[in-house]
């Protein structure tokens, strides 16, 4: 049985970061993941991370911000605890050789988001999740923290609400593991991929998310699923937010900047939420293009500014959109992107289970609350990437080492055994198929009773049809398809959670949208979902939001 | 969208069962945009699941799809089926070169390409007493230009795969590898910096035979032979007694000497008493009028490209 | 036809035979080669790793010379084609390095403009010359002859800078074979590397590799292989012998340089195109040729 203090379950910011923290605190720890670090889904981010490095700004007006976008859903406590610490977490990131995009005096350089009172987005280009992914690698490599590479963690075993460690299978040679700890840490990201349409990428199936439900721990604020405004049409790859905080327009087949309609303060860059309603809309009212798309449109920023601050996005228009930006409008439209729900926190990590930590994408803090804010993701996942290892680190310290339940491995590894031994049934990809386009017809940026009740009997179908699924590879080495189809499982785990999340929810809030209750209602509804498995699906229950400075106030852009 | 029939050739491997390496052939309906990634998950998802690759991104930033696409080691997300159609009439799909042992169809024990990065201290090694201050260290884009365009680096292993120095010689560290050490060397907020240089000669860096497949595949323009070159005129100027040093500084001197090179001089200079390995060839070459001359004229006007050693060395010194 | 020509420094030192047969093929085709006599050493890629500004100036001062004749330049060696090319890709897009250039060739009263291409005898053949045309001067035909072309490195990549043709799958070489009557003989290796740049610095390796690449030519029943670079022909036919007994094989292969094959294919007497000179003997190639 292989055992350490602290099992990270993910290599991306949050999981690495909280990595180094543990080492550095002197814990035995090691990360799991099913993917070689330097291909998380971290390594993706295009538009930078925010900090109120200039004098002219301040932490309150960042965490202002943040509440304001989160249409004042997020913890407003764990708000200022990020907001504080993000000039230290970014200047670390610095330190340890991130190259960010400078001015000409040297300082970081900063750039106007979505949602943003001030420029306070520092950058790197527009591939800042590559470099602060490398460089958060590289530390990991220094620090000598294992890594078991291309390991798929499949679930988490809890006992008497103690976690005991998990069960993850081994890719390469198909074998699984029991693997014992007296911490884990859950910082396998969001699940895009419950969406047939989404930013995210391929291996973005909420994996942590679900393991974490399905041992019983509750998972926070579901239903609040942001979609991007500007994804390639299509492929739905991302066009960075960046491009409209260097000045990009969004138009219609009128080729008005709309936006004027929907936020004519910010226009372009109010919150995300607010721009993807409104793409929706002038797309569903007949002002889009084929295909479903608007166009964004950079011509009038000149070539060197483009090459200069948006070159990865200039390379990913003319590779996959088949246009060349500084000379053609790229036609995106709106796709899912971020989760910002998940496994519920503490400010320092702590889920409800003991020895249980969660940071990140996957980890519901909340400091998102209903809508996240541009550039607040990555800095989440290190400011609380940090902490939870910190805070794993101490609690292993002092815990006594725990049993891990034999049983679990065993049953864990005929589950397995059985599935791949299954020689007919239901494809997962189908199954996937189906469920994504369920999930962003009627789960999605405009949602209604009447929609979100036939996704709901739609995905109860699609997981009668799971418990008959066949891998269709019945070799234990290097499985991708067993992958794949544990991953659905997942998918239909947490789409289930979503939609009971959304269908109870009667009011309009951030990304979640009722065409049914349009409005936000405070009085009712100002509260975080909880969900929890049981037999007879999920089960709900709410919790407080903490308020310490901002009282909730009309939200417009 | 036009659509025609490709044929995708696909390499196959499972050591799990007794088979052999071998060869299926496979057909997609492709259209203008399908990537070669796209077919794959097709093939996987509608022909044949054990199909086994890598894959995440499917946008060129994780670099976990890397394969030999028609010879050539490309990302498959980021490789359109139907230019592949067009250069070769098929699309012969086979698992990375110089990384074994196969685990799986188009899926490479990378360990190799790890420990070579892991070889050269992969990490800024950076100023400790800055921990915890909010200071950030002063940079400008401009000095930071080349460790960016390295730093673009996505450790897919293209270059690596299609190293020609690598395929024979297993001591070279690799392309990925130098291109990665230049980063932290040309920042200036590296510790060690230049410092890093001298052990790179033991990682064979004189080993890289400028044969330019890894500018020619890198897909994010690293250009790792640059990075090599750059790397090799620190260590010259540094002094390093390297065979390869020496051959540059002989390779100076006779091109100030006479302009165009005077080869049997650059030969001994370079070979030294290791010649002697060689007498049979010399002796050859000598009756077959083959061998050069100790003796070279200057070219005409040799006093200005001579001037030129000066007027390039003030420049630089600028 | 009119070239400025810059025949190398191999060519005129230790391959007098890569010389001779350009100028008998110049002779035959009635193209102009004006040679470039006060021109320096191209730097083959290792000037450039002791003082990379000084190869710069070094040959913009080599492309001066051809623009003030206004001429393109024309070489015969694919590493001289290449170093000069990559010099001009990095004057040609960055104005920083064309100022600093031009402020040294300032000092000796000349300047490089810019509008100098610089070019292979391969290409010139193909393009400027045509393949048809130069079919109907074929006195020889190399008569089903398999030919193994050898493109080597330089003269393919990096694509940006040579931007003749994709290094991927070439086809000039075959199609210049074909013209002259030969048969072009495909094989693993023949755009990969004979390992010249480390002959001096790791034989091993270097002879390691053009043995793997004329073993596989010679496998794909290629009668004798031919290369458009005289630094390529030093390790493929100069180090044949020990690089085919370091990997333990037994063969030999004989090795042509281009101007050598297009020489004999126009009529030109083999005495004239200096095949006595190669180590590995050019006699049943051209016994095979006289039949």
């Amino acid at each position: 049985m292989i055992k350490h203090d602290i099992v990270i379950v993910g290599a991306g910011l949050a999981g690495l970061r909280a990595a180094i923290e543990a080492k550095e605190k002197g814990a035995d720890v090691a990360v799991l993941s099913k993917l070689h670090p330097v291909r998380s889904h971290s390594d993706q981010a295009q538009g930078g991370i925010n900090a109120s490095l200039s004098e002219d700004d301040s932490w309150e007006k960042h965490a202002f911000d943040t509440v304001k976008g989160s249409d004042y859903l997020a913890d407003q406590d764990a708000v200022e605890l990020m907001c504080k610490d993000a000039p230290r977490a970014i200047i670390e990131l610095e330190h340890w050789g991130a190259l960010f995009s400078r001015t000409e005096t040297g300082r970081l350089a900063q750039r106007p988001f979505g949602g943003a009172g001030f420029p306070r987005t520092c950058f790197a280009a527009d591939k800042t999740g590559h470099v602060l992914q490398t460089t958060i690698f590289e530390q990991v490599k220094k620090n000598g923290v294992h890594v078991y590479e291309e390991w798929f963690a499949t679930s988490l075993v809890v006992e008497d609400n103690v976690c005991r460690g998990l069960t993850a299978i081994e890719i390469v040679t198909g074998e699984v593991h029991g693997v014992q700890a007296k911490a884990v840490i859950l910082a396998a990201g969001g699940a895009g991929r419950v969406y047939n349409r989404t930013t995210n990428s391929l291996t973005t199936t909420g994996d942590g998310i679900a393991m974490a439900y399905n041992a019983g721990v509750p998972l926070e604020d579901m239903e609040f699923v942001q979609f991007h405004p500007t994804t390639l049409c299509g492929s739905n790859i991302l066009i960075s937010e960046a491009a409209r905080g260097e000045g990009g327009y969004l138009v219609n087949s009128l080729g008005e900047r709309f936006m004027k309609k929907y936020a004519p303060d910010r226009m372009e860059l109010a919150a995300r939420d607010i721009v993807a309603r409104a793409e929706e809309t002038e797309i569903r009212e007949g002002r889009g293009f084929e295909d479903e798309c608007v166009h964004l449109d950079l011509r009038h920023l000149g070539e060197a500014k483009i090459n200069e601050r948006l070159p990865t996005i200039r390379e990913l228009a003319v590779y996959f959109g088949g246009v060349d930006p500084v000379e053609e409008l790229i036609p995106v439209q709106p796709a899912q992107h971020y989760t910002m729900g998940g496994v519920p926190t503490g400010l320092d990590g702590a889920a409800p289970v003991e020895g249980l930590y969660a940071a990140g994408e996957c980890a519901c803090v909340s400091v998102h609350g209903a809508n996240r804010l541009g550039g607040n993701s990555l800095l989440d996942t290190i400011v609380f990437g940090k902490r939870a290892g910190a805070k794993a680190a101490e609690y292993a310290k002092e815990a006594s080492v725990v049993s891990f339940p034999d049983i679990a491995l065993k049953e864990e590894t005929q589950r397995i055994e059985t599935l791949l031994n299954r020689k007919e049934g239901v494809k997962a990809s189908e199954i996937k198929k189906a469920l994504g386009s369920t999930m962003f017809d009627k789960v999605g940026i405009f949602r209604h009773k009447r929609e979100l009740e036939i996704a709901k009997r739609n995905v109860a179908a699609l997981k009668r049809q799971f418990t008959n699924v066949c891998v269709m590879d019945s070799s234990r080495r290097f499985n991708t398809s067993l992958i794949e189809t544990l991953e659905v499982g997942f998918a239909l785990d947490l789409a289930e959670v979503i939609i009971a999340s959304a269908l109870a929810r009667r009011e309009s809030r951030g990304a979640h949208y009722r065409l049914d209750y349009p409005k936000r209602d405070d009085t009712k509804w100002l509260k975080h979902t909880l969900a929890v498995r049981t037999a007879e699906g999920p089960k709900l229950s709410y919790k407080p939001v903490t308020i310490t400075r901002w009282q909730p106030e009309e939200r417009g852009y | 969208m036009k659509t025609q029939e490709a044929v995708f050739r696909i390499f196959r491997f499972n050591p799990e069962l007794s088979e052999k390496p071998h060869y299926q052939t496979f057909q997609v309906k492709i259209d203008n945009r399908m990537t070669v990634l796209d077919a794959l998950e097709d093939i996987k998802h509608e022909q044949d699941a054990t199909l086994t690759f890598r894959r995440s991104c499917r946008s060129g930033i994780c670099g976990s799809c890397a394969m030999k696409i028609n010879r050539l080691a490309k990302l498959a997300c980021k490789t359109r089926a139907k230019t592949e159609m067009d250069n070769h009439g098929e699309i012969l799909v086979e698992p990375m070169e110089n990384m074994s042992p196969i685990l799986r169809d188009l899926t490479v024990d990378m360990g190799e390409f790890w420990r070579e990065i892991d070889r050269g201290t992969p990490w800024l090694v950076w100023e400790e007493t800055l921990a915890g201050t909010i200071k950030e260290n002063l940079l400008t884009n401009q000095q930071q230009r080349v460790p960016d365009t390295l730093a673009n680096c996505i450790m897919c292993g293209c270059c690596f795969s299609d190293c020609v120095s690598r395929v024979f010689d297993k001591n070279f560290t690799g392309p990925a590898s130098l291109a990665k050490i230049h980063r932290f060397v040309a920042d200036p907020r590296d510790e060690v910096g230049e410092k890093r240089v001298p052990t790179l000669v033991e990682m064979g860096l004189w080993s890289c035979t400028h044969c330019y497949f890894c500018w020619s595949q890198c897909p994010r323009d690293v250009r790792p032979v640059a990075a090599i070159s750059a790397l090799r005129i620190l260590s010259f100027n540094a002094g390093d007694t390297n065979q390869g040093a020496r051959h540059v500084r002989a390779f100076m001197n006779s091109v100030k000497g006479t302009g165009m090179l005077n080869e049997a001089r650059l030969y001994l200079e370079t070979m030294r008493w290791t010649m002697l390995r060689d007498l049979d060839l010399i002796v050859k070459m000598a009756t077959r009028g083959k061998a050069p001359s100790l003796f070279v004229r200057p070219i005409p006007k040799i006093e200005e490209a001579r001037s030129l050693f000066q007027l390039t060395r003030g420049a630089r010194q600028k | 036809m009119r070239y400025a020509y810059f025949p190398g420094c191999v060519a005129k030192s230790s391959a007098p035979e890569l010389y001779n047969s350009t100028a008998q093929v110049a002779l035959r085709l009635g193209v102009e080669l004006v040679e470039l006599t006060a021109a320096s050493c191209c730097g083959t890629g290792v000037l450039n790793e002791g003082d990379p500004f000084l190869n710069t100036v070094l040959n913009a001062r080599t492309f001066a010379m051809a623009e003030d004749m206004n001429l393109d330049i024309i070489t015969i060696c694919s590493t001289c084609q290449g170093v000069m090319r990559q010099d001009k890709w990095r004057l040609d897009n960055d104005s920083n390095l064309f100022a600093k250039t031009n402020e040294a060739l300032a000092k000796i009263n000349t300047q490089y403009k810019g509008k100098v291409e610089i070019k292979h005898l391969l290409w010139a053949l193909v393009e400027d010359y045509g393949l048809a045309k130069l079919e109907q001067q074929v006195e020889r035909p190399l008569k089903g002859s398999k030919v193994a072309p050898f493109y080597g490195c330089y003269i393919l990549r990096p694509n940006e800078v040579v931007q003749f043709e994709s290094h991927e799958n070439p086809t000039s070489f075959e199609r210049l074979i074909t013209a002259l009557g030969g048969e072009p003989v495909s094989y693993d290796g023949k755009t990969k590397c004979c390992g010249f740049p480390i002959l001096f610095v790791q034989r091993e390796t270097a002879f390691e590799m053009s043995a793997a690449y004329l073993n596989n030519a010679k496998q794909a029943g290629a009668d004798f292989m031919v290369t458009p670079c005289p630094l390529c022909h030093i390790s493929l036919d100069l180090y044949q012998k020990k690089s085919v007994k370091r990997m333990k094989f037994d063969f030999q292969l004989p090795v042509m340089h281009l101007s050598q094959m297009v020489g004999l294919a126009l009529g030109v007497e083999p005495a004239r195109l200096g095949f006595a000179r190669h180590l590995v003997s050019m006699a049943p190639v051209l016994r095979e040729l006289s039949r």
